[in-house]
């Protein structure tokens, strides 16, 4: 027979996998980003983008007109792509070619992304169940500012990174936000842990402590889905979300 | 006038009413409770799932409202509202992307190097991805009559589960939610077990599939994936043979496995590393072409299909 004892047992070691592969999870996610900032570190320069535009980074979205809950633009997206050209650049006083290196990688702000309006010209076409297609594009434009890895060759730099966001910070802040989340999953199933085995263990307490471990059963892993796509290179971030629509032009006076 | 559509679909009900009766045994009466009938109401309630999926293709009864009712039972089966079926599997993983996106139960989200840890991790990461999908989906384009079933069936499951809860905790959460979660769980399992290390983009290997008899018995035919995928209004009996017909000479061999027990162990236990891809698509190029409209108009199909279950 199954006792009490077995499958409070049982059950605990379910409660203690799945918060060991959370942890299991973001560590290669913690992994990626520490390799990452380790192959960037002292290798990373400021600078402003000189007469030329130097690349590009697009996101494919189809964007569909919704009624629920008011008017609104549904942005979905479908493809990143991106492409360093390569152009004039100025670190402090000093002049630099970027030069791209095989298979460059430009990263946007995401919030610069998201800011970018729908053009109203689609407003009839993505009223149609297929909607329509529009490309938020950033440009690495003349006078912004950039942050560019590579390596230098005199006055060349071969670049395999150029992003609007400082990279080494934003880095930093996702191995935090990981290290956090993994800190708070522990956390939550030790302490679960420790309420479920409060003596006398089946009673009241008890009761509460598998509350929490089933809290946390059903409540970790979409915590962990979140940080696993806050970690997405910012090349990849998703961008899609919805815009309210434009507001009607003016009806003329008769 | 029939009850059911089709006289197989006692087999459909069987499953459910089996799975339910375990669950009442295991709750009412302490003598019960041995490990083998919780393993049973385990495996039922995946079976209970498999005619979900079912049933979201082809609603089994010819009265509509016996369908939304039966709906809510299978919601309390699972404790999730399962018409959510219909968005994330109907409309988006029968066609493997939603509009460029990766399918939200796509193999590739997990990403161990240890093969048995993407089984087991699998649910926790496709179930939130799906669930936050579902939401949007529900939201935006939901019609009112999709989110009131949802909700009633939310209800339903949560709610009765939650009184279960309140009237005997500790015998609720070992012998109802653990065969609940189970089913649930391993119904997003399928998604790694019948695709992973397919060809998305082709059209007939795709798909692993398991013949065994006793395992297609119990799940109603869900180990003929390939042809479902392609046929989806096909009935589950129709499966075999239309597999046969139209499956078996263009699916490569390393797709078609007898047995779902000796894949898992030789897949997930007996083996450290995730197998390496097969050029599986080349085995379709062998056979003539049969004649099955592009997924894009599938999918608008089970889009008109789905307003009607």
């Amino acid at each position: 027979m199954l006792t009490s004892e077995v499958m409070g047992l049982a059950v605990l070691a379910v409660s203690w996998a799945t918060a060991l592969m959370v942890m299991l999870d973001l560590l290669i996610d913690f992994r990626a980003l520490g390799a990452r900032a380790k192959a960037l570190r002292g290798r990373v320069l400021q600078a402003t983008v000189g007469e030329k535009t130097l690349g590009f980074h697009e996101v494919e979205q189809r964007v569909r007109q919704f009624e629920v809950p008011k008017p609104a633009f549904a942005l979905f997206d479908r493809a990143h792509r991106w492409s360093l050209t390569g152009g004039p650049v100025t670190a402090g006083t000093e002049p630099l070619e970027v030069v791209p290196a095989p298979g460059a990688e430009v990263w946007p702000e995401l919030g610069a992304q998201q800011a970018q309006p729908v053009d109203p010209s689609l407003l009839k076409a993505s009223a149609g169940p297929k909607g329509a297609l529009r490309v938020v594009r950033t440009e690495l434009s003349p006078g912004t500012t950039v942050f560019l890895a590579g390596t230098r060759e005199g006055a060349t730099l071969r670049t395999e990174l150029a992003s609007l966001v400082e990279p080494l910070s934003w880095l930093r802040s996702r191995r935090t936000l990981v290290l956090g989340l993994i800190a708070l999953d522990l956390a939550w199933a030790s302490a679960g842990t420790a309420v479920a085995l409060w003596p006398p263990v089946f009673g009241l307490v008890s009761k509460l402590g598998a509350a929490v471990l089933l809290g946390h059963f059903l409540g970790i892993t979409p915590l962990a889905v979140l940080v696993r796509e806050k970690c997405r290179w910012p090349s990849l971030a998703f961008v899609q979300g919805e815009k309210p629509l434009p507001a009607a032009p003016p009806q003329p006076q008769a | 006038m029939k009850l059911l559509r089709h006289a197989s679909d006692w087999r459909q009900l069987f499953v459910v009413g089996a799975y339910l009766t375990m669950l009442v045994l295991l709750f009412a009466v302490p003598e019960a409770r041995h490990p083998a009938l919780l393993a049973a109401a385990c495996m039922f309630s995946f079976f209970a799932m498999t005619v979900n999926h079912n049933v979201m293709h082809l609603g089994l009864f010819e009265d509509r409202r016996l369908n939304r009712l039966f709906r809510l039972v299978l919601s309390f089966c699972a404790l999730f509202p399962v018409s959510s079926v219909i968005p994330s599997h109907n409309l988006v993983h029968h066609h493997f992307d939603d509009d460029g996106q990766p399918d939200w139960a796509d193999p590739h989200h997990a990403r161990f190097r240890w093969n048995l840890l993407n089984l087991l991790h699998f649910p926790n990461i496709v179930g939130p991805i799906t669930f936050s999908h579902i939401n949007r989906w529900q939201r935006l384009t939901g019609k009112a009559d999709y989110r009131r079933q949802a909700t009633l069936e939310s209800i339903v499951a949560f709610g009765f589960t939650g009184c279960l809860l309140a009237y005997d905790f500790w015998t609720t959460l070992f012998f109802v939610l653990v065969p609940q979660l189970w089913g649930a769980r391993w119904f997003l399992r399928v998604n790694i077990i019948q695709h992973d290390g397919c060809n998305t983009a082709s059209e007939w290997n795709h798909s692993r599939n398991f013949s065994g008899r006793l395992l297609n018995w119990f799940s109603v035919n869900a180990g003929y994936h390939t042809i479902h995928h392609n046929r989806a209004g096909l009935h589950f009996s129709q499966l075999p043979a239309a597999h046969q017909k139209e499956c078996a000479p263009r699916i490569h061999p390393a797709l078609m496995e007898k047995s779902l027990l000796v894949y898992l162990a030789k897949t997930y236990l007996l083996r450290f590393s995730r197998p390496g891809m097969v050029d599986v698509g080349e085995a379709e190029t062998r056979a003539p072409t049969v004649e099955l409209a592009s997924r894009e108009v599938r999918r608008d199909e089970a889009e008109v299909a789905s307003a009607g279950v």
